[in-house]
């Protein structure tokens, strides 16, 4: 009977694209369904093509708003896409 | 051995007395109240305090469609209203719902049925807006004692595979094991807590350290997007990282989905008693499906 070890690896707010970190969301996002719309994405590199993100596949297919430079209550920081859906392409 | 992981082994010690204890009570609907009570007591007063646990509780959605009646759940008072509540019974929104929880005493082939069939109702209901975590909310269910774990798992596992997204999401006996949904990472199953087409079902014979695990994976679904909970898994290393899974080829998996009579065969195999291994009853259900 086919037997794993369990791996309870920490979940990251972390988008990345080949292994490297290309964004980080607001929070920890569950995925689930079809698709995913993270609220905020401060952007560290190119989203575009296929993202992974806590182990699923993810593309992105459309942004509300892109942000320059944010200044708010959690301080500065760009820059940054709002309302950002994502298509969930598997695991 | 860990502070951590005694602690959780004493609580599962109590539970289990007390357990045997309300035993005595003839009345079945006041035994039941008990067992329920005692498991929730522990669940209330270790969960995240953000997170409240209701009792009896019902939940419906924004055309009134009413859920059945679950054991317990763990809903977001911070933020979200309740609908009613009087005495013991409280209504809650569907988005407000985190984990809806379904208590048993003994895990038999009825009682699996049952938890199922509630989850797969609560996973159609239909979402008004953002729920404060997953929407509709997952299932998880506790049961004190399971007269066959590996039976158990098999109606678990093929119940998967056929309503992947009704699936409850996780199952623990007390002082026995995990029944759960994970993904392949590599050679390691990570275990997801949402049930979605894909993933496997998987089974952990945790022992004594269920309820450890549990209460995690509990902690989990309902920190509403913490990572704090992570942390947790520093706290019993040992526990978290030597627990091994075991579960179903895909091709045992697809052979008993896509042909009932192929299904009834594998499961008259771990029909059998539990002091039979697991994997040679494994063996046995492939070899009744004259898979290699």
């Amino acid at each position: 009977m086919p037997e794993s070890p369990l791996s309870f690896r920490t979940r990251s707010p972390e988008l990345r694209k080949g292994g490297t970190v290309v964004g980080v969301t607001d929070r920890i996002y569950d995925v689930s369904g079809s698709t995913v719309i993270f609220e905020e994405v401060l952007l560290r590199g190119d989203l575009s093509g296929e993202l992974e993100y806590n182990g699923t596949r993810l593309r992105v297919i459309k942004v509300d708003t892109a942000i320059g430079m944010l200044v708010d209550q959690r301080g500065p920081r760009g820059p940054v896409w709002k309302g950002v859906t994502c298509a969930i392409l598997g695991i | 051995m860990s502070k951590t992981r005694e602690w959780f082994r004493s609580y599962s010690s109590l539970l289990k007395a007390r357990f045997s204890a309300s035993g005595l009570i003839e009345h079945r609907v006041t035994k039941g109240s008990s067992r329920e009570a005692q498991i929730l007591d522990v669940l209330s007063a270790l969960l995240p305090l953000r997170i409240s646990v209701l009792r009896d509780g019902v939940i419906i959605d924004s055309s009134d469609t009413e859920s059945p009646k679950f054991d317990a759940l763990l809903v977001d008072r911070q933020f979200w209203p309740l609908l009613m509540q009087q005495d013991t019974v409280a209504v809650a929104m569907l988005e407000s719902v985190l984990v809806a929880v379904e208590i048993k005493s003994s895990l038999g082939s009825k009682d699996l049925t049952d938890i199922i069939n509630k989850s797969s109702f609560l996973r159609t209901m239909r979402c008004a807006g953002r729920g404060a975590a997953v929407c509709p909310p997952v299932v998880v269910a506790f049961a004190y004692e399971c007269p066959n774990l590996p039976l158990a798992f098999f109606d678990f596992a093929v119940n998967f595979r056929l309503n992947p997204t009704k699936s409850p999401s996780l199952v623990c006996t007390l002082n026995s094991g995990l029944l759960f949904l994970a993904h392949v990472d590599g050679t390691a199953l990570v275990p997801t807590d949402v049930p979605t087409a894909g993933l496997v079902p998987a089974i952990a014979g945790a022992g004594e350290d269920s309820l450890l695990i549990f209460l995690y994976f509990l902690s989990r679904m309902a920190a509403l997007g913490s990572d704090t909970v992570d942390t947790m898994l520093s706290y019993s290393t040992p526990v978290f990282a030597a627990t091994r899974v075991h579960h179903f080829d895909d091709e045992f998996l697809n052979a008993v989905a896509r042909d009932e009579g192929a299904r009834l065969r594998a499961r008259e195999c771990f029909k059998r008693a539990q002091s039979t291994p697991f994997e040679q009853l494994y063996g046995d259900a492939r070899s009744s499906l004259k898979l290699s």
